[in-house]
């Protein structure tokens, strides 16, 4: 067992990720930027094939990168298998983990992460490495030009598996090349409110990029926030990728931006309206669900970047979307707790930061 | 009809997938469609897996289905000898077992790639160790080039000059030298 586990989670669950404080880059519009890489060590096995000892192989060469590097100095290593199902739900919740890591219940899985959250590897997921580098508001070339400086580093300690031909060998053939995913993600609640979101969806999906919510995988579009990445990772270059997502970010930015102004002129005591009730809510109930209250907190957000709410900042939205899943919130309260009751937590929960 | 993801349940849900004009459907039973569609975010299971990349491994399914009458039976019964994955494993899953399954399924990776990303060739990064050797290699067809060019014009003080430099540069690349 490792003794640092439940300090380190306890750290994770008061910390507040660079992503969460909110300041970026068109942040009235974007929530935060994201890259991640898939990479494999030479000659192993891809996770799902490859024996404990290999897998533990790999545990050891990202233990001695993290140990031996300078430029991993801050960085801190958790091992899945320490860490209980809520403890994993949280991780997940908190955007460090993916749903595959949580769930692949193999020895010798674990996670890295720098103290401000903004790099963390995930280690035997499908792929032996995938490096994750995430920043608030719209910067993915800075987002790009930093993963790309560590995955530098890591390709010093280890050698990579890698084809001149096929790029970075990744276990899912959707991944080879670069093994790169970008991905923005954006509040569009005019678009929503205007009904125009579908025309933009299905004119990005018609390009070939991929939209999903919040919550990623599977999850639906709640609290109006979309993240637009790319499917293609190869025979484009990183940078090629990079800038293809930044244009249909930018349309998306416009389109957004359009609609709030005609909503100012237009409806611009229905908007108020909207958000203030949304405010009286989230202030005021007793019970909540989650997806109601990312739903109102959409609005809440809505309200500050149209001036309407100024008291309140992106970082109070951020990390309340955050922190009132169900998994945090079993963390914070240091229980396992039913819907019910949860229910009740989070209302609370709400109330304080919004008071 | 069987589910095509497990092969084992009746298939009762029918999953569409649209891309630009064209799109694909697989037959699934529910308990896969669950899998697949993944839960709301009430209940974030643990068995939910990334949408997009299940989708994207449901369209290789899909064309290994449909190109798989193309392929000899000696194709299906393919295994890797590295990592012991075989071909049908591939078409069940999607996923590849090491990095040398890329090397025992080149036959039918290339036409996959280029479906699923348009192209089959990498023109991103390369490991800075890589690329080094790459640089010989070049640099080493580049002199080969010359060397043909003295023999052809008898310079052949020149030519041997050529041959020295080749082969000690394909000593630094683990090229044997053909002496």
């Amino acid at each position: 067992m490792n003794d640092n586990t439940d300090k380190y989670i306890k750290q994770l669950r008061d910390s507040t990720s660079l992503w969460v404080k909110g300041h970026g880059p068109q942040n009235h519009i974007v929530v935060s930027s994201r890259v991640r890489l898939a990479r494999n060590i030479k000659d192993v096995p891809f996770p799902l094939k490859a024996s404990d000892e290999q897998l533990k192989i790999v545990l050891s060469h990202s233990e001695k990168i993290i140990k031996d590097n300078n430029c991993f100095v801050d960085f801190k290593i958790v091992k899945l298998n320490n860490l209980t199902s809520v403890q994993r739900n949280f991780l997940i919740e908190k955007r460090l983990i993916s749903i595959a890591l949580a769930s692949f219940n193999k020895h010798y899985s674990a996670f890295i992460y720098n103290p401000d959250e903004v790099i963390s590897i995930m280690v035997n997921e499908e792929d032996h490495f995938r490096i994750q580098c995430m920043l608030p508001g719209f910067q993915l070339q800075k987002v790009w030009d930093l993963i790309n400086w560590y995955d530098d580093k890591i390709e010093k300690e280890v050698k990579y598996a890698f084809d001149n031909s096929q790029g970075f060998l990744t276990c899912c053939p959707t991944n080879a090349g670069t093994g790169l995913r970008a991905s923005v993600m954006l509040h569009l609640p005019a678009l929503i409110i205007l009904n125009r979101i579908n025309e933009q969806l299905k004119s990005i999906s018609n390009k070939g990029y991929a939209v999903r919510g919040f919550y990623g995988e599977g999850s639906d579009f709640h609290g109006n926030l979309f993240q637009v990445s790319n499917q293609t990772t190869l025979g484009l270059s990183e940078t090629e990728i990079i800038k293809q997502i930044e244009n249909v970010v930018e349309q998306l930015i416009n389109k957004e931006q359009e609609a709030r102004e005609e909503l100012m002129v237009g409806a611009k005591k229905k908007i108020e309206d909207q958000v203030m009730r949304s405010y009286g809510i989230l202030t005021n109930a007793r019970i909540i669900s989650t997806a109601e209250a990312v739903d109102l907190l959409s609005n809440i957000r809505l309200g500050i970047e149209m001036g309407i709410l100024i008291k309140i900042g992106y970082d109070t939205i951020n990390r309340l979307m955050t922190i009132i899943q169900p998994g945090y919130l079993q963390l914070t309260k240091g229980k396992k707790m039913e819907q019910a009751e949860r229910g009740e937590t989070r209302a609370k929960l709400i109330r304080e930061l919004l008071a | 009809m069987l589910c095509q993801m497990c092969k084992k349940n009746e298939a009762t849900v029918k999953i569409v997938k649209v891309v630009g004009m064209g799109k694909t459907e697989i037959n699934v039973c529910s308990e896969c469609a669950n899998y697949l569609l993944g839960n709301t975010i009430s209940s974030i299971s643990f068995s939910q897996k990334n949408l997009n990349e299940i989708l994207g491994n449901l369209l290789n399914t899909f064309y290994k289905y449909s190109e798989q009458d193309n392929y000899s039976s000696s194709d299906i019964e393919l295994k890797c000898i590295n990592c012991g994955l075989t071909y049908n494993e591939f078409v069940k899953t999607g996923k590849l077992g090491c990095s040398k399954c890329y090397e025992t399924f080149a036959r039918q990776m290339k036409p996959l790639l280029e479906r699923l990303h348009g192209n089959s060739e990498h023109t991103g990064k390369i490991p800075d160790e890589i690329k080094a050797h790459n640089d010989r290699i070049k640099k080493i067809n580049i002199i080969k080039e010359e060397l043909k060019k003295a023999i052809s014009k008898e310079e052949y003080e020149k030519a041997a000059k050529l041959r020295d430099i080749i082969i000690e540069e394909e000593k630094k690349v683990g090229i044997k030298g053909n002496e």
